[in-house]
Order: structure tokens, then C-alpha cells, then sequence
């Protein structure tokens, strides 16, 4: 998953800017003032022996998020900003004592439910969150957690922590050692690279417990319901073992009476090495550290500390529906803008078959994607945006989209659109946007 | 693989502090280079890739190397530690459906040695192959020729390694390992021999290895002979040998395949008896046909002057032009039993820097005045019956090497021009199940009104038609630079350096099938 992070990150790069609007905010000049202000402020309250080198480390954030922003890695949308502030009022007037002049939420571009505290009053909302939530409670809670990272200086903290830890003497005094080792130099490098990283891994995994215990004392000042806090958690697990595990059943999908599905089309080849994970003889035990807790053990450690209930409560539904019904298919949308047309199948077949998306949006979509496909095929670019199978992957459906549509023969695709195209319901085949993909592979 | 984590406290990835520690202590935990491949078998398939790295110095001598692997679809799919004496290279790399094996050579330690691991990844026993210096060198320069199989796979049976020996001349030996838990054996030229002989497998299955053998007098010598044999694989025993000599039946060969009626077909050019297949013009194409107790059921020949040249399409003007010469770099079977002869015309013509730098230097130095102007690619139809049908022109823009050589005939000049890679062709894959190849070349487009290009082409055959399907190497007025790697049957993979962001990516791509052509299944 964090290779995907990685090439989502990439791929952002590379969007062709169709919606401008969305992707690039009117305001753009006052939010340069905006994060040069917060930049500012955040350096100026760093104190202490390694200052230098961290307001060093501080200095170009708010250039690097002016930068995302013009690769189109948020989505500002008025309508979503809207509901999310309802939510964030509340927040807000049941903590008066924290300081929120400055705080900022921008949405980013991500199916990945997620979020992220900058530690100066700028903070990530991933759409794939408000997918993830059933109410609003569950979305408070989840902003409680991130707030709570800001009001206990987590970011400085670790940073000045790892600062510290790689410039402390002791450090120096272990890479001397190991620079002067005349044998085994490089192994001996990594496994203090090695300890330093789960140094690193395990404060971060106690400042989330941290987090977790002082959002939910943010949370419960709220009129929400505080077994949300709890079901939020849950819901974060159950996506997280359940990412891209949906069926997406590519045989009926792309199977049509005047051009059925091939099975040479799921067809894999023989790997080298017939293992269930790859090889790595330098494999560190950082690498098999998660940067968080396990949640079963969130939850616990929870519901012991605040005897928070387990009864299910009925949540406040009226924000977050309105902000599911834009990013539904918005974040359908930014997957074909960014051309990863592997996840904009498998978003549109599972949203489609659980009923997220209209039928309308379903076939004009697909259409468009078919039709983006063949296009990069045609010229030699679809493995940029479209990795091949991975067969060490856990995101099971995910990669038979990925072997589908590398399998695919250019003149595949465009008997694929075509049949697709010819198999619509008759409601669509008259829309205007519909009309143009059914041309464009008539034509070819 | 590790499953995302939720609610990510942005802390690392949001900031790149690197301190002098920092840096000390990434030089120390990097692993260097020292060179990358890819696992490629005789259809010219890539199974994956390999990259060796030095990872650390250990005591007496030894050093710890890391082979990391990909697969076909360029996902890392192994790091292997490896631990042998410093200066040990890792030569060459195959797979062969039941194990990965790499040569290793050790000048400095005088051997080779030939590691395996098996599909899960466990380390077999070495092999260990005493070298000395002169046959290191000789080995070295026949690897450098570029027609070569140093490892050949086969496939679900072993592999075969090739070297030279030292004997009283120069000769081979075949060692063959089994990985299917048969006989290994070695297959060794004669010792007493007064000839350099070399050997090169070219066909292999279940039951037999097919290899070409050349011997010739000495080093310096521009003739030789040609034989072709037959060894059994379980035992390492030769069946029969087949001398194409050049008093009486001087023939080159440049392709072998077993049947699945267990024949062995040869195809390559014939010439008069007493040529020397290096420096005189071909008769013409044949296909040959062998038992395997050598008998031969079947010999096609077509003559380039009573057949070729009357079949060779007019050029673009309409004009029927002279043939020039044809240096023929593959001949591939369909599995449908027709044969394509894959080429590229080549003419002698006049150096114009060649003769401009002989007149300032009073014909004194090294510089050529003539040179090999090579053009189009063609592609040669043949039946079942070895009966030519018809040749197609792939047109591509010219492109010229000076001739090593003034004084030798242009054969000898292409021949020896191929092994620097002068010619625009690159390889040629075959893919067996769906009945297709793929023959690639690198063409330097000259296009009016616009920069000239270089553009990756590839001649595709499917189902009895050929197309063509086009790379530009240069994109966004030469922002962006591609190198094309051999990627897995019908692929290509694509290395993409955008020069101004500084930025590398590596992606495999399907070669496309015209439409028009695809439109009729």
C-alpha cells in the first residue's frame, strides 16, 4: 500500500488538468499567504539544541504544499468545505480553549481513508475517509484525533526527536564504530539504521495513543455520540482488511453478446521464484513495524480508559451524506483525471454494484475509461499509470484489473468499447458525452 | 506486503532532514552497483531482471554481493545474499522453468562457477569450472562477437554452459547441468585438434541439444568450416554430425529448430562450392530438413537471381531497383509451417568524409573511403515447401557505417559491422502459443518540417498478416528520452528520462497490432 501511496503521489503529477476549478482554487494567491503565514509561525516556536537544523527541515513546507496543489493532489470544493465546517464548528465551540484561527482542512485526492495533522494548523482530509464513515460522530472523532496531534506538538516533537536521536552522541560515536569497521561495514550500517527506525516506529506508535486518549476527551465535549469514537475505529480496521476486496466480477462485466470475455485475458505468467512473499535476505524489523497500533488494541485501550459503551447509538448522518453524494463520484473522477484507470474500474464497478453511483454516471464513465485506455495503448503509456500484476499484493481484485487491462490487445479495447458502448440502456445512448465515446470507437 | 495504516501523523514523509550523520550513514548502508541484466531465453522472452550489487567486504578475500530480481512485470520479487571472493562477476543469467542459474567468473582466481537457485529460492550446489587467462580472453572476445549463448536454458530439463579450453589449439566444452534430476555431462572438442574450434547451442529439447560448431585454422583466418551437431541430452553422447565444408557444401546457418515430428530444420544462405561464407555473395536461401540420425528428408534452396530478384518489389518511385545486398539476421518457422526471412538491405557506397579525411591526410591513417549504407528492412515470405511468396518492404530511413575495411567484400564488412551493432535491427521474439514474432529495429526517421527522430519499430506477424507498430525515442522536443529494454514476449519495457525534472520511469508496454489487420478475427 505504500508503493500505491507513492504512485498516487507520483501520478498526481501527470493529471491533465480538466477541472481546473476543482483542482485549483480561485483563492490560490491567499492561501499562499495563508500557509507562508502558519510556515512562519510554526518555525518561530521552534526552541531548543537542534533548532537550526529543524527550522532548516520547516523552511520549504509551505512551497512543497503550493507545489501539491498545482500537481492537482487536493480538491477544493465549496459544497464539501461547507458540511465539513458544520462539523468542525462543533468541534470548535465545545473546545473554545484551543487556538483554531489558523486551522485549515484541505481534502485530498485519495481513496486511502486517511488524515494528517502538519502540525501547524493545516491538515489533510483523504476523500477516502468520508467513504470509509457512516455519520458525523464518527467523522468528528476521527478530526478530534487529528486535532489532538496539533495541541500536543506531536510534529515538532518527533521531528526534534529524531533529530536528536540521529545527532546524539551516542549515534555518533555508533557510525564512527561502524565506519571503521574494516568487515561487514554495510550490515552493520543497516541494523543501526535498523534500531534508529524502530526507535522512531515506537515513539510513533505511542504519541497515536496519545492522540487517540486526548481526541477522545476533545470528542466527548461534543454533543456526538461517543460510541462513534469506537465504531469509527472499527470501520478504519474493517477497510483496512477489506481495501480492493470487493468482487468486481470482470467476466460479466466486460462479457457482451457481440464480443464475450476471454480467459486469455486473466492469463499470468510463471514468476522465477514460486514464493508466497518475495525474497529479501536484507530484509530490516523495522521494515515489519507498523507506524501505528493495531486497532483492536485502539479500541480496547479506549473503552478502558473512558468506559466509553459499546451500545450502537444512532449518529447524525445530515453532513456527511451531502459530503458522500460529491465524493462518490468525485473520487471516481480524479482516478480517470490522474489516469489510474485501474482503480477507476474497480471504484466504479463496486460503487455501482452497492448502489453509490447512478446508472447514468456508471455507463458514461466506464465509456470515458475504455476510451482513455485505448488512447494510452495506442501510444505506448498505459504501463505508466497502470502497473502490471503484482502477485505479492494483497489487493486481490485490484490486481485483475491491473493483469485485465495489461493483457489487453490495443484492437481488444476498442471491440471492448464498442460492445460496451452497443450494450447500454437506451436512457443513455442519447447523451451527449455517451454519443462521443460510442463515435470514437465506431471510428477506429 | 504491509496494509496502510490509518490516521498517519505526517512526520517523515512531510520532511527531508538530512544531516551529515544522515548522509554518512546512508553511504554506509548502500549497496554498489555493479552491473544488471535481464533472464532471457533463445525466443528472446525475458523472464526478468536481475541487478548486482557489492554489499560488504568480509575477511579473507571474501565479499558479500545482493542479486536483487524482478519478474517479468518489474516487481521485486527477490534479494539473495551471496557470499564469494572479491572480484567475482557475475557473468551471465537464464531460467529455465525449474531453477535460475548465473555464471560467475573469477579471473583471479582462474574459474567459473556456476550458481543456482531453485522456485523457492534456495541456494543448489556450485560448480566450479577451472579457467586460465587465455581461454578468459577468448571467451571474452566471443561474448564481445554478440552470437554467443554462454548459458543456454532448457527449458524444464537444465542448462548448458559454454567455454573454451586451452587444449592444443583452441576448443569448447558443453557442460551440461540437469535440473530436472537427470545426467549432467561435458561434451568436450577434440584435444589434439590443430584447429580453433568454437560452439554455439542454438535448439535444445527433451531429447536433444543442437549446436553449431565453426573451426578454422587460425585466428587471423577468414574461412572455416561448419557442422552442425546432435548430442543426446540424457547422455551427452553425439548422435550425428552434419559438416557444411567449404569445398563441397559451404552453408551459413542462422536459425535451427526442432519439429514436433522430431526433425531438425536448418535455415541460412547456400553458396557455390568453395566460397567462403564470410566474404562471398550468397546463392541464395535454404531450408534443410534432418532426421535425427542426420538423414536428411528435405533441401529447399531459392536462388537470389532466378527467384529473389524478380520478386524484389519496385521502390517507392516505381522502379525496379538493384537489390543490393541482403544481410539476413533471422529466419523464424510460424507454427502454421510457413518460414520469414528477416533483413536489411545493404549497398557499398562512397564515404564522402571517408575520402575527404584520405585526401587531407595523403591517404595516410586509418579512415575508410567506402561505407555500408544500410536501408530498408524486408521480410521474406516463404511456404511450407520453402517456396518463396513473397517480400515485403518495411521502409527505413538509411543509415551508414564505414566499412572496416576498404579492401574486403561488403559481406565480410556486414558481417563483421553486425558485432558492433551497426545494422538497425535490434532482435527478434517468438512467441510460439499465439503464433506470432516480433522483430524490432531502431530506425533514424528524417521527417520534413519537423527534427528527425528516432524511432523504436517493430514488423509484427500475427495471424499470417505483418504490421507495424512505432516508438518515437524522443518526446516533448527532446525533453523526454526513451530507451527501449527487452521486456517479455510482445513488450517492450520502456526507461523514460525526462531531462528536465530530472525524473526516471520504467514501464512495460504492449507492442500494438494494427486495427485493420486485428479487425478480421
Amino acid at each position: 500500500m505504500k508503493l500505491l501511496i507513492a504512485f498516487l503521489c507520483y501520478s498526481s503529477l501527470l493529471v491533465a488538468q480538466n477541472n481546473v476549478n476543482d483542482y485549483l482554487p480561485k483563492n490560490l494567491d491567499s492561501i499562499k499567504g495563508y500557509l507562508e503565514h502558519i510556515n512562519r509561525n510554526h518555525i518561530d516556536k521552534i526552541q531548543g539544541k537542534f533548532s537550526s537544523e529543524i527550522k532548516k527541515a520547516y523552511k520549504d513546507r509551505d512551497e512543497n504544499i503550493i507545489n501539491r496543489i498545482n500537481d492537482s493532489v487536493y480538491f477544493f470544493n465549496s459544497e464539501i468545505k461547507e458540511n465539513l465546517h458544520n462539523i468542525l464548528e462543533v468541534i470548535y465551540n465545545a473546545n473554545p480553549e484551543i487556538e483554531t484561527k489558523d486551522f485549515n482542512f484541505f481534502i485530498k485526492n485519495s481513496s486511502i481513508p486517511n488524515a494528517t495533522c502538519y502540525g501547524n494548523g493545516l491538515f489533510d482530509i483523504h476523500m477516502g475517509l468520508f467513504t470509509a464513515l457512516d455519520s458525523d460522530d464518527e467523522l468528528a472523532s476521527v478530526i478530534c484525533h487529528e486535532i489532538a496531534h496539533y495541541v500536543l506538538n506531536h510534529s515538532i516533537k518527533s521531528v526534534t526527536k529524531r533529530v536528536s536521536l540521529i545527532n546524539s552522541k551516542a549515534t555518533k560515536k555508533k557510525i564512527k564504530a561502524v565506519e571503521k569497521q574494516k568487515y561487514g561495514r554495510t550490515r552493520a550500517g543497516l541494523l543501526l539504521v535498523d534500531a534508529l527506525s524502530i526507535n522512531m516506529l515506537e515513539r510513533s506508535k505511542r504519541v497515536e495513543a496519545e492522540a487517540d486518549s486526548l481526541g477522545y476527551v476533545l470528542f466527548s465535549k461534543t454533543n456526538y455520540k461517543p460510541s462513534h469514537a469506537i465504531s469509527s475505529l472499527n470501520k478504519l480496521k474493517d477497510v483496512d482488511d477489506m481495501t480492493f476486496h470487493h468482487d468486481v466480477k470482470l467476466d460479466s462485466t466486460f462479457n457482451f453478446k457481440n464480443y464475450e470475455f476471454k480467459s486469455y485475458w486473466l492469463k499470468e505468467n510463471t514468476s522465477i521464484f514460486d514464493t508466497e512473499e518475495a525474497i529479501n535476505e536484507f530484509k530490516l524489523v523495522s521494515d515489519t513495524i507498523k507506524t501505528h497500533p493495531e486497532i483492536p488494541y485502539r479500541v480496547e485501550k479506549l473503552i478502558k480508559e473512558f468506559g466509553i459503551s459499546s451500545k450502537t447509538e444512532v449518529g447524525d448522518k445530515n453532513n456527511i451524506t451531502k459530503i458522500k453524494t460529491i465524493v462518490n463520484p468525485q473520487s471516481i473522477i480524479y482516478t480517470i483525471d490522474f489516469k489510474r484507470f485501474d482503480i477507476a474500474i474497480y471504484q466504479l464497478i463496486e460503487k455501482f454494484d452497492n448502489k453509490l453511483i447512478d446508472e447514468n454516471f456508471y455507463y458514461i464513465s466506464m465509456a470515458k475509461i475504455l476510451r482513455k485506455i485505448y488512447e494510452a495503448k495506442k501510444n505506448h503509456e498505459l504501463g505508466k499509470y497502470v502497473p502490471p500484476k503484482n502477485k505479492f499484493s494483497d489487493e486481490k481484485h485490484l490486481n485483475t484489473i491491473r493483469l485485465f487491462l495489461n493483457n489487453l490487445e490495443l484492437f481488444e479495447v476498442k471491440k471492448l468499447g464498442l460492445a460496451f458502448c452497443e450494450a447500454v440502456p437506451s436512457k443513455i445512448s442519447n447523451d451527449k458525452a455517451f454519443k462521443k465515446h460510442l463515435q470514437f470507437f465506431q471510428q477506429k | 506486503m504491509r496494509k496502510h495504516h490509518t490516521l498517519v501523523l505526517a512526520l517523515f514523509c512531510a520532511l527531508m532532514i538530512t544531516s551529515a550523520q544522515e548522509k554518512t550513514l546512508n553511504e554506509i548502508a548502500s549497496f554498489k552497483i555493479k552491473n544488471s541484466g535481464s533472464f532471457i531465453d533463445k525466443n528472446k522472452d525475458v523472464d526478468g531482471y536481475y541487478f548486482y550489487y557489492e554489499v560488504d567486504k568480509l575477511k579473507k578475500g571474501k565479499r558479500e554481493y545482493a542479486i536483487k530480481m524482478l519478474d517479468n512485470n518489474l516487481n521485486d520479487i527477490a534479494t539473495k545474499s551471496y557470499v564469494d571472493d572479491k572480484n567475482t562477476i557475475l557473468a551471465n543469467s537464464k531460467f529455465n522453468n525449474q531453477a535460475l542459474m548465473f555464471a560467475m567468473v573469477n579471473v583471479k582466481e582462474k574459474h567459473y562457477k556456476l550458481v543456482t537457485f531453485d522456485r523457492r529460492g534456495k541456494q543448489g550446489n556450485d560448480i566450479t569450472i577451472p579457467v586460465n587467462k587465455k581461454e578468459m580472453k577468448w571467451l571474452n572476445a566471443m561474448v564481445k562477437s554478440g552470437n554467443f549463448n554462454m548459458l543456454f536454458p532448457v527449458d524444464n530439463k537444465g542448462f548448458i554452459f559454454n567455454y573454451v579450453i586451452d587444449n592444443k589449439k583452441i576448443g569448447y566444452g558443453l557442460k551440461y547441468v540437469a535440473t530436472d534430476g537427470g545426467k549432467s555431462w561435458i561434451y568436450k572438442s577434440p584435444d589434439e585438434s590443430k584447429q580453433i574450434h568454437s560452439i554455439n547451442p542454438i535448439e535444445a529439447n527433451e531429447k536433444v541439444v543442437v549446436a553449431m560448431e565453426t573451426s578454422k585454422k587460425s585466428i587471423l583466418s577468414q574461412s572455416g568450416n561448419t557442422k552442425i551437431l546432435v548430442i543426446d541430452i540424457e547422455t551427452g553422447k553425439l548422435l550425428f554430425e552434419k559438416e557444411y565444408d567449404k569445398e563441397e557444401n559451404p552453408r551459413l546457418i542462422t536459425n535451427a529448430f526442432l519439429s514436433e515430428n522430431k526433425e531438425l530444420v536448418l535455415l541460412g544462405e547456400y553458396f557455390n562450392k568453395g566460397d567462403n561464407i564470410i566474404t562471398d555473395k550468397s546463392l541464395g536461401l535454404f531450408s534443410q530438413v534432418l532426421q535425427l540420425d542426420g538423414a536428411v528428408l528435405n533441401d529447399s534452396k531459392i536462388s537470389w537471381t532466378n527467384k529473389i530478384d524478380k520478386m524484389m518489389p519496385p521502390n517507392s518511385k516505381g522502379k525496379k531497383t538493384n537489390r543490393g545486398y541482403v544481410y539476413f539476421h533471422d529466419i523464424i518457422r510460424t507454427q502454421e509451417g510457413s518460414y520469414y526471412g528477416i533483413g536489411e538491405r545493404y549497398k557499398k557506397t562512397a564515404s564522402a568524409g571517408g575520402i575527404a579525411a584520405a585526401v587531407l591526410n595523403g591517404g595516410r591513417g586509418r579512415n575508410t573511403v567506402t561505407q555500408l549504407t544500410i536501408t530498408d528492412a524486408l521480410v521474406f515470405k516463404f511456404s511450407d515447401k520453402f517456396d518463396l511468396e513473397d517480400i515485403e518492404v518495411f521502409k527505413k530511413g538509411k543509415s551508414r557505417a564505414p566499412s572496416l575495411v576498404d579492401f574486403g567484400s561488403p559481406q565480410l564488412n556486414a558481417h563483421a559491422l553486425k558485432a558492433f551493432g551497426a545494422f538497425d535491427y535490434e532482435y527478434t521474439q517468438i512467441d510460439a502459443n499465439r503464433d506470432r514474432f516480433y522483430s524490432m529495429f531502431i530506425d533514424y526517421e528524417r521527417l520534413k518540417g519537423e527534427k528527425n527522430k528516432l524511432a523504436f519499430k517493430s514488423i509484427i506477424y500475427n495471424d499470417g498478416q505483418l504490421t507495424e507498430d512505432k516508438i518515437y525515442l524522443q518526446q516533448s522536443k527532446g525533453k523526454i528520452d526513451f530507451r527501449v529494454l527487452p521486456a517479455k514476449l510482445g513488450h517492450v519495457a520502456l526507461l523514460e528520462y525526462n531531462k528536465k525534472k530530472k525524473t526516471v520511469n520504467l514501464h512495460l508496454e504492449k507492442l500494438n497490432i494494427d486495427n485493420k489487420i486485428a479487425d478480421r478475427d
